[in-house]
């Protein structure tokens, strides 16, 4: 059996797993799945060659980054992580194990509070620096990380009151958007919206929400569109978007810069309810897809699918423009609070209540309209209701956590293992 | 966040002081008429009318030291005494069984289902008492009418609302550690097994469909842990089985109240500095206090033969070292006011106090939290004239 993908016109992938004498049992000492992972350079007459062997019936090969030279090789209910180095002879590869190794936590000034989505991510590639924040009560504790993991710096960023003499404001998200032209940190609590540039040094908009004195606390469901400029603090509100009746609880958007892609925003709320929208001059409203009175915590928005996490601990796949449901996991045993897909290679995260953080992997094609969830990882936080999970960057090699009462950030990467050179 | 979380807060926390000042009523040998009384006036107080009625507004929840206040008055309500370290101690407890309620709650709604096993077992304590038992009648009329119409997304923001309340409290209980329930750092133990929550499927399956809607596929994962199905659904009415065991009554003559000190001094480097920061609403603090002193009833203690003192630790000496040992993180910063001395030492606060009629009636559009509640509670104090 042969696994082959052409991820470019320089390299050509084969994976050569040996079947049995017949040629169709698969060879199984020790139950493993015995072959070798061949690596051709095509045009040049080179190959590399290194023995596999997999727990699990390798499925496919999912994703190669050219960028980062990530290999994402999947097997029934593992992932495997190849990284490949250019050596002067030729291509070097690794296989990497499926087993998370825990990278070192980052310590948190406080701990995190039971918030949906309370963990936010933010890759600065020229600078090396990875931004993280996490939500305490009415205090954002913002730490920035290098890449090689020497050094850290903590920053904390507390909600404006806009009078002294009321109670003390709680957040209730901070999260970071990535816009075309800039970064912006987003915090907003009961009593407004506050933006920051990218690394919390200053804000740069204000925008205070009528606090009524009604007795239900809950928001209208209104959703807000400010606009952005490239520079400076000329944020301007431009729109309300009014579809909601109840409490909006998460937004998702993908850049419309794929072909097909009509869908670029989703909105949910706690009733369960999604509302897609086609961003523009003004939103338009291509879709609503009912709730079953059940809150969506966390929705993202990939290659037109709607992935939504919901407090049963289900997560439900839907076509953004139809509203038909593709697919439904029993993934958690209590309530969801965070959804993270890294775009790059479609893989999914989910964190819950139950502690548990799952790994899943995504193939969507939107062109045949078919879409398949498989099941890949878990990774138990023990004693932990998980309020937060992320990647950490955008193949998903990486992912860190964030638990409530916990005060520092958990990261796993695959461990890294050298394969023995073949004979 | 939520202003509909204080009630239940309250409630609950109620519940889990009577559980406590019922096992140390009885472990002294307290004579049963004095035990009896005291349990009593503190129901009493607890449900009076107009105090539920004003705990009942939507409002936003009291600071930490606000709550204890409360808490204080409400413990002293009738001839019982407890010094400060037993005070202390008390307050622990409860909070920590209340924390641990919230968190192994299945569904955030089951915090209502807590809150019956309260009610149920205060309802229990005055079965003799007909004039009390209407009131706590009424407390439950109250909360189905408050409660039971909020959706789950609803319930789940108290949920939360709640846990930042409890942010970082990891003080050991005795009981919770034997149980193991709780572990040697001070964190609960999450069980990955057991029943799954009512409308919670157990994890494993994943259903692909196609674009008609039939099911194409199934495929089945490993969940990591060992659940198991739900089981039936509690009753959200004034009677029924509420199935759940959280907020029933853990503490028996046999199962002593204890906490450990020691052990928290690492943890506490985390705790909240949101309560503890210079106060720019120590104004507003000090104007709710003022108002208690309006309503304040001098107490003379000791005067009357029927007062006696209550210890929450095994002897009087650990009472004492456990006063001296509290680690200053801990310190829930109570202020106590002696309202005969300061009365002449502050003029602000003796014309906010002359502003007030004997009753310490709240007339005024209170925009500070609490006032009127604590104005209230100190009005209704059980006024013991044996």
């Amino acid at each position: 059996m042969a696994y082959s993908w052409d991820c470019s016109r320089e390299v050509h992938l084969d994976v050569w797993l040996n079947t049995g004498a017949q040629g169709v049992a698969p060879d199984q000492i020790n139950g493993c799945w015995r072959g070798h992972v061949k690596l051709s350079l095509c045009g040049f007459g080179h190959q590399e060659k290194r023995n596999l062997n997999c727990t699990r019936q390798p499925r496919q090969i999912a994703y190669l980054s050219t960028d980062t030279k990530l290999l994402l090789f999947i097997t029934t209910g593992e992932i495997r992580w190849m990284r490949l180095e250019n050596k002067r002879q030729g291509i070097n590869f690794n296989l990497l194990r499926t087993m998370f190794h825990k990278e070192k936590s980052i310590q948190l000034k406080n701990s995190a509070s039971a918030l949906y989505n309370n963990l936010s991510v933010l890759r600065i590639a020229p600078r090396r620096l990875t931004y993280f924040t996490v939500v305490h009560a009415n205090v954002v504790n913002m730490v920035s990380t290098s890449w090689d993991g020497l050094n850290y710096s903590h920053r904390q960023l507390q909600s404006k009151e806009p009078n002294v003499a009321t109670s003390t404001s709680l957040i209730m998200q901070a999260a970071f958007c990535a816009l075309p032209s800039r970064d912006l940190l987003v915090v907003s609590s009961q009593k407004g919206i506050q933006m920051y540039e990218s690394d919390g040094s200053i804000m740069v908009y204000w925008h205070a929400l009528d606090t009524p004195e009604a007795p239900t606390g809950v928001s209208s469901g209104a959703v807000l569109v400010f606009d952005v400029p490239s520079k400076g603090s000329n944020i301007t509100l431009s729109e309300v978007l009014e579809e909601h009746k109840e409490a909006i609880t998460d937004i998702a958007s993908e850049c419309s810069g794929s072909q097909e892609c009509l869908a670029n925003l989703v909105t949910a709320d706690d009733g369960g309810n999604m509302c897609v929208w086609k961003s523009g001059e003004e939103f338009q409203l291509l879709n609503k897809i009912p709730g079953l009175d059940i809150t969506c915590s966390s929705v993202k928005l990939w290659k037109g699918t709607v992935l939504a996490g919901y407090g049963t601990g289900q997560i439900r796949l839907y076509e953004a423009v139809t509203g038909i449901l593709h697919a439904e996991v029993n993934a958690h045993a209590r309530w969801i609070y965070s959804l993270d897909v890294a775009p790059f290679s479609g893989l999914l995260l989910s964190a819950a209540e139950d502690s548990f953080v799952r790994v899943w992997h995504l193939a969507i094609t939107p062109e045949t309209n078919s879409v398949e969830i498989a099941h890949l990882h878990n990774e138990c936080v023990t004693d932990t209701q998980i309020c937060g999970a992320k990647f950490c960057d955008g193949d998903g090699y990486a992912f860190a956590v964030t638990g409530y009462d916990l005060s520092e950030i958990i990261r796993r990467v695959p461990a890294s293992w050298t394969v023995s050179q073949d004979t | 966040m939520s202003t509909r979380t204080l009630p239940l807060l309250f409630i609950n926390l109620g519940g889990e002081m009577l559980y406590i000042l019922d096992q140390r009523l009885r472990a002294q040998n307290i004579p049963a008429d004095k035990a009896k009384k005291v349990m009593n006036d503190i129901i009493t107080t607890m449900f009076n009318k107009k105090f539920l009625e004003e705990l009942f507004k939507p409002q936003e929840l009291y600071s930490k030291k606000a709550l204890r206040t409360v808490f204080d008055r409400l413990a002293h309500a009738s001839i019982m005494r407890l010094n400060q370290a037993s005070m202390d101690k008390l307050y622990d407890l409860m909070t920590m069984a209340f924390k641990y309620q919230v968190l192994l709650c299945p569904r955030p709604k089951d915090i209502l289902l807590v809150s019956f096993n309260h009610m149920d077992a205060i309802k229990d304590f005055v079965k003799d008492t007909p004039s009390i038992l209407s009131q706590v009648d009424e407390t439950y009329q109250q909360l189905i009418e408050m409660y039971t119409p909020l959706s789950n997304g609803e319930f789940q923001l108290i949920r939360q609302t709640l846990l930042i309340f409890f942010q970082d409290m990891h003080i050991r209980v005795s009981i919770f550690l034997k149980d193991k329930v709780q572990n040697s750092n001070g964190r609960f133990v999450l069980p990955t097994n057991g029943p799954v929550p009512r409308g919670t499927q157990i994890p494993g399956l994943i259903r692909i469909f196609s674009c008609s809607g039939e099911e194409l596929t199934r495929l089945q994962f490993s969940n990591g842990g060992n659940y198991s199905s739900a089981l039936r659904e509690g009753s959200f009415e004034m009677f029924g089985n509420r199935v759940t065991k959280l907020g029933t009554n853990m503490y028996s003559v046999s199962r002593p109240v204890e906490t450990h000190m020691s052990g928290t001094s690492k943890s506490s480097a985390q705790h909240t500095k949101v309560n503890a920061a210079p106060n720019p609403l120590a104004k507003e603090e000090l104007n709710m206090l003022a108002r208690l002193m309006g309503g304040l009833e001098v107490q003379k203690p000791g005067s009357t033969d029927t007062g006696f003192r209550v210890n929450l630790f095994a002897t009087d000496e650990e009472e004492e070292e456990a006063l001296i040992s509290r680690p200053n993180e801990l310190s829930y910063g109570v202020i106590s006011i002696q309202a005969t001395k300061d009365q002449q030492a502050n003029a602000e606060l003796t014309k906010i106090m002359g502003e007030f009629t004997e009753s310490g009636d709240p007339s005024s559009s209170a925009s500070s939290k609490g006032e009127d509640l604590l104005a209230l509670m100190d009005g209704l104090r059980v006024k013991d004239s044996k």
